[in-house]
């Protein structure tokens, strides 16, 4: 009798394995991007049932198993239970240890295994998987294959430009949502511009813009959204310049003197400005908790009028930052700034707009966002030991008629950096670099342009 | 434009590549019920205005 009993469990066992899923010969085509960087395709493709279903050897994948389900009914049709028996799961996600921390590595044979080097990995993998994934009839299918990939830029961003051109809860979720489709891991939110300030604040109510800002529920939930997809939202105060909005609600407080005639600065020269900048980053910081950076904007900056005010006259010697070069002032800020945000647990990321000479020394560990190869070169900034993200306007920047087709950004790489205009001033310029771990030249356009207007996507690559 | 930034040297021909997009932009559009991001930069060329 024991024997017929053990006889029949191993029939079950092996019923149940070859129903959740079968290997058939048939070739499918893939296409997948971005790229991955090793893949060997089979002959066959895996066919699986309803009665397979999804897991993990990790109880906190939950909500991650949860999104995939979704992802992949939404996409195929089909919906799979998530089951907590690995013996009866057709698709099993894990996070190896063994692997670089954004390596995922994706085995399908009798069944689908998925490990990554970290949760970030895990959900790049997911879209890999879902990029994979083809409806033939009433069948799934995925192909035979093994695949390895991984990042060369640890950084792979998208800017996306809210205070000029506010958009919904819903299309924000739906750009991260590209973002995470396409591996994009960062996303950097500007939320404050001359045109409005989008966030929300406790400490000075007037700031938010009046039907153009969202709610500290909001931002939560864009937090949670973001990371269950593998992407951290980097958040960025624009200051001292394009701070129009700043001012206009509380010109007593963030206004020079003349206002009037340049509203668009914060007044650098008031302690109760860097306390209420302090503050305000206080209010942010706390919900961006995936985030290592926080961004304080920087360029720009429109210095008119700025040294006739008398506290900035006052604060200047007071800080030995001498009587004649707003610069100095203007450093000063960007120093003190970094100081700031670096107390709320973050690293300060500023766009390119502090010139090379200086008698302050703007720290190194403030990363620059190189976007106009204006202000500075970039292989000035290399070469005195700063990070740089690539935020190239041309091609990457999508602003009104300032774009580019596919074919140009198909052509562009991450060590090239030009601007949009090459006119003078100052004149344009061509040079190349050499840098210093590959023999790869770096071409850079240099051009001038005050312009920033409406929606700005950019992807930028990272560069140490 | 992530290929570019995932794939720092040019892995693929542009042509592959466009067909590639065509694919996983088609089950992007499922997926965030959208399609506009399909044909946003298809066709802009932006090119420096002439003196």
């Amino acid at each position: 009798m024991k024997t017929w009993i053990s006889i029949l469990t191993i029939l079950i066992i092996f019923a149940s394995c070859t129903e959740k899923t079968t290997l058939k010969n048939q070739k499918l085509d893939v296409q997948i991007i971005p790229t991955p960087k090793k893949m060997v395709l089979e002959e066959k493709a895996l066919v699986l049932d309803l009665n397979s279903g999804i897991t993990s050897t990790d109880k906190k994948l939950g909500p991650f198993l949860e999104l995939f389900q979704s992802e992949l009914q939404t996409l195929t049709g089909f919906g799979w239970p998530i089951v907590t028996d690995k013996d009866q799961a057709a698709i099993t996600f894990q996070i190896a240890k063994n692997q670089a921390e954004d390596e995922y590595r994706i085995a399908i044979d009798n069944s689908v295994l998925v490990n990554a080097g970290s949760f970030q990995a895990l959900a790049m993998a997911r879209t890999t998987l879902l990029q994979l994934a083809k409806v033939d009839g009433e069948e799934l299918l995925f192909p035979q294959l093994t695949l390895n990939d991984s990042p060369d830029a640890k950084y792979r961003g998208l800017l996306i430009d809210l205070a000029r051109s506010w958009h919904s809860m819903e299309t924000v979720k739906k750009l991260i949502d590209l973002a995470s489709y396409y591996k994009t891991n960062y996303i950097q939110l500007h939320f404050t511009d001359d045109q409005s300030y989008t966030l929300p604040s406790k400490k000075y109510p007037k700031l938010p813009t009046p039907g153009r800002h969202y709610s500290f529920e909001d931002l939560e939930e864009l937090e949670s959204y973001s990371q269950l997809r593998g992407v951290t939202i980097i958040p960025e105060l624009e200051m001292p310049g394009h701070a129009k909005s700043f001012i206009d609600a509380y010109p007593e407080i963030f206004g020079i003197k003349d206002v009037e005639e340049n509203p668009y600065i914060i007044n650098m020269g008031k302690e109760e400005v860097y306390s209420a900048l302090e503050e305000l980053i206080a209010e942010i910081t706390p919900i961006f908790k995936a985030s290592p950076y926080f961004h304080i904007g920087g360029d720009e900056a429109r210095f008119t009028k700025v040294m006739d005010d008398p506290e900035v006259t006052k604060y200047m010697k007071e800080n030995n930052l001498g009587n004649e070069e707003v610069h100095e002032l203007y450093r000063h800020f960007l120093v003190r700034m970094n100081e700031v945000v670096k107390k709320y647990g973050k690293q300060t990321c500023i766009w390119e707009g502090f010139a090379r000479a200086g008698n302050i020394k703007i720290p190194k560990d403030m990363i620059v966002y190189e976007f106009e190869s204006l202000y500075q070169l970039p292989n000035e900034l290399i070469e005195d030991g700063y990070t740089l993200v690539n935020a190239s306007w041309k091609p990457l920047y999508v602003v009104n008629e300032k774009k580019w087709e596919p074919k140009t950004i198909y052509d562009w790489n991450l060590w090239r950096f030009q601007n949009w205009w090459s006119r003078s001033p100052p004149p344009k310029i061509r040079f190349s670099w050499k840098k210093p771990t590959r023999s790869s030249v770096l071409k850079c356009v240099r051009g001038s342009s005050r312009k920033k207007v409406n929606l700005q996507v950019c992807a930028n690559g990272f560069r140490s | 434009m992530n290929e570019r930034i995932w794939n720092t040297k040019e892995k693929i021909p542009f042509e592959e590549f466009i067909q590639h997009l065509e694919s996983t932009d088609s089950k992007l559009s499922v997926l965030a019920n959208d399609s506009e991001q399909d044909s946003l930069l298809i066709g802009h060329n932006h090119k420096e205005p002439e003196e």
